[in-house]
């Protein structure tokens, strides 16, 4: 940090001291404290608290005193936060809280740095759309990411467009595998792959929603438009302002009455249009993957693979007294076979369907209800450990890593001989 | 806490691990890291198991060796793992077997020697086909590690953002700036042979298999409690010439209580034995029963 800035922070504390306190402090003395706390590198804004504290100021002060933070600068474990940003969204949501069923807020901000979701406690005095200033927020963290929270003490107040730089409101130019969660809104061209109409309810109110999958030549990505923008398979659309929400980790792009979409002449090939392959490890590095081909060695046949009850009622699997929700019910049975698939690189679970299951073990359900349970789970590791398995399909991410949502899944017996030659050639290059 | 993937790496790479990570908080992952930067804590291999020994008098205890064509794997199992500590015994010897395990590693006190073994996590019998996909997919693994250490030799500060740059994949680029960290010298060309000698024992195999009618290829020939042998004419001489060695020092240190692992490598070392080959002699004088470990680390002639 220069000396300019230093003293200038200097000078910010020293003018919030009372008169008294600063009389026995001069300017220099209060620079050189806060160097020291910079020097082992304690943010600016932590350090100046810290001193204001020490001199007496009772630093809970009213909220015009804070300086406004960026969204994508927002740290976790933040107290007194304060934003301005335009709502993108905002949805009550019903949780479970020591077994009471309670309603909290959760949404989506952006301002001129990017987007960030936002949960509240009580419902905010904010709309969809809104230009509002945010003070006293706080932030935590929740498996890595920060998480922006509104308590009691958080102070809402409208504000006009221009309180935001007018970048904030110009969507991005992307393509689709530079879509994040985080990008908020998007310009693009793609290629509608599918479009399926659906009916939901709203508030009891009837609303028709389209939803599929656009693509590019980087990639896929699933998408929900929430106006009729009479799109087609297969045509080619230039969308503007489209907003990017992710769904269980995985990004989508949403249209609303905001986004303009447009037919373009130009069209995109759909053979130019990539299922991309991927290694492991770039699916655990990150969030969820629509449409990716990947493959690895089966190293773990899991607990729980063979032939398992399903609950009539919920689809659940049974356990041992029956369903968590339904109580003793006849259970259904059903054959899945959940493993670990790595390459190498990084590992991915994935539960494979009574379908896939019955092809790559080469047996029916009915079959393996006749066999024991020790024998049906060495026909499992005989069919598939150590093999390689190569799927399509979609990855998730969670807590624990990934799971791998796979459309189709095949067992891939290599042949040694050829791959000799191969491994060979590539070991030349070490001459 | 992610799920740690499993690595591919051949025993000899492995066992030649001298640095080993422990997590300082709880439940934080451990790992052993090799001379080509593989960062293991979880490693998958398929080999031939050559013997599952009791260690203890409740069977609650076994020790196991799985060889590859270039080593081989030490399993111990024990009283946490009832159901593996007993599958490992039920298995024939020798057979093909795939291998998910922990790696663990051990530390005698003095001494600055390091042994890597592994606790098997699943163990699944297999065919000797799935054993050559497996020696070939770690060759072009191992490869591509190579390739890592070779570039980072070149580097003036070895980071794994500088890897990364320069295409490596996130796993061996840090893996290779962590041993670059820990290691004085990272040698390579003893593993480049390495690679040529496992290739060249997959094509024997192969050859061999055409012509025999036998289904399991060359290695399972050589027996119980022996290695796989490698395709060379004087191998079996080398061995004897090793083994004579490697008792010789045993015989004139070990008193009463043994001698340590590290001194034996320490004095054999000295009459032209590299490690390696001095833990693949011990690893089968002991199949042989002329030697035990009464303690592990500590030898003693039988």
């Amino acid at each position: 940090m220069t000396n300019e800035n230093l003293n200038q922070h200097a000078q910010d504390i020293l003018s919030r001291l009372d008169d008294q306190k600063k009389k026995a402090i001069s300017a220099q003395e209060v620079a050189e404290e806060l160097e020291k706390f910079l020097d082992y590198g304690v943010p600016v804004k932590q350090a100046k608290q810290t001193l204001l504290k020490k001199f007496g100021v009772n630093t809970s002060v009213p909220p015009g005193s804070v300086e406004r933070t960026l969204l994508a600068d927002l740290q976790p474990n933040t107290r007194n936060v304060k934003l301005v940003a335009q709502v993108v969204s905002i949805n009550p949501k019903e949780i479970m809280v020591k077994g009471q069923p309670r309603t909290i807020f959760s949404g989506l901000l952006r301002d001129e740095s990017g987007t960030l979701p936002f949960t509240a406690w009580d419902k905010p005095a904010m709309n969809e759309g809104d230009i509002v200033e945010i003070a006293n927020a706080y932030t935590r963290e929740w498996r890595g990411k920060v998480q922006l929270n509104f308590g009691n003490q958080v102070m809402i107040e409208q504000k006009e467009k221009d309180a935001l730089p007018k970048e904030t409101f110009e969507p991005k130019k992307v393509t689709i595998n530079e879509i994040t969660p985080l990008v908020g809104t998007v310009e693009m061209s793609a290629k509608v792959l599918s479009v399926e109409e659906k009916e939901i309810m709203v508030d009891e109110d009837k609303k028709t929603m389209f939803t599929g999958i656009l693509g590019d030549s980087t990639g896929k990505i699933p998408f929900t438009a929430w106006e009729d923008f009479k799109l087609s398979k297969e045509s080619t659309v230039h969308i503007k302002g489209g907003y990017v929400k992710s769904f269980r980790g995985m990004p989508q792009v949403n249209l609303d009455e905001n986004a303009e979409v447009k037919k373009q002449k130009k069209q995109i090939k759909e053979s130019d249009i990539p299922t991309r392959s991927l290694h492991l490890f770039e699916l655990n590095n990150k969030q969820g993957m629509y449409d990716v081909s990947v493959s690895g060695r089966v190293i773990e046949i899991q607990q729980g693979s063979g032939i398992i009850l399903r609950c009539p009622e919920c689809n659940q699997v049974l356990r041992e007294d029956g369903c968590r929700v339904h109580g003793k019910v006849d259970g259904i049975p059903d054959l899945r076979i959940k493993c670990v698939v790595d390459d190498g690189t990084g590992s991915v679970k994935t539960i494979m369907n009574k379908d896939q299951a019955e092809r790559v073990i080469g047996k029916t359900m009915d079959e393996c209800k006749q066999m024991n349970p020790e024998e049906l789970h060495s026909l499992l590791n005989e069919s598939l450990f150590a093999r390689v398995v190569s799927m399509k399909g979609n990855s998730l991410q969670d807590f624990y890593g990934s799971t791998f949502l796979a459309d189709t899944i095949e067992v891939v017996d290599e042949d040694v001989k050829s791959k000799v030659d191969h491994v060979r050639s590539l070991l030349e290059e070490l001459e | 806490m992610k799920r740690e993937h499993a690595w591919r790496v051949f025993a000899m790479e492995y066992n030649d691990a001298m640095v080993s990570l422990k997590g300082e908080e709880k439940m934080a992952p451990s790992y052993v890291v090799t001379p080509l930067g593989s960062k293991v804590n979880r490693l998958f291999f398929v080999g031939v198991l050559t013997d599952v020994e009791v260690m203890s008098e409740d069977g609650s205890f076994v020790r196991a060796h799985v060889s590859d064509p270039t080593g081989v794997f030490t399993l111990f199992s024990g009283q946490y793992q009832p159901e593996m500590t007993e599958k490992l015994q039920s298995f024939d010897v020798p057979s093909f077997v795939a291998v998910t395990g922990k790696s663990r590693s051990y530390q005698p006190e003095d001494g600055d020697a390091m042994y890597a073994s592994v606790r098997p996590e699943q163990i699944v019998e297999v065919t000797a086909s799935l054993r050559d996909q497996w020696i070939l997919e770690t060759i072009i693994h191992t490869k591509d590690r190579i390739d890592a250490v070779k570039e980072a030799s070149s580097m003036d500060t070895v980071t794994a953002d500088a890897l990364l740059n320069v295409g490596f994949y996130k796993p061996i680029a840090e893996g290779v700036s962590i041993a670059f960290d820990h290691y004085d010298r990272l040698l390579v060309e003893k593993y480049v042979q390495m690679l040529q000698d496992a290739v060249d024992y997959v094509s024997m195999g192969e050859q061999a298999e055409a012509t025999t009618t036998k289904l399991e290829g060359s290695s399972s020939e050589s027996g119980a409690g022996t290695e796989p042998k490698m395709p060379t004419t004087t191998v079996d001489e080398q061995d004897e010439e090793a083994e004579e060695i490697v008792m010789n020092v045993i015989k004139s240190q070990e008193g009463d209580d043994g001698i340590s692992w590290d001194e034996i490598t320490k004095k054999c070392e000295k009459e032209g034995l590299d490690d390696v080959r001095v833990d693949e002699t011990l690893n089968s004088l002991m199949d042989k029963g002329l030697i035990y470990e009464p303690v592990l680390g500590t030898i003693k002639t039988t």
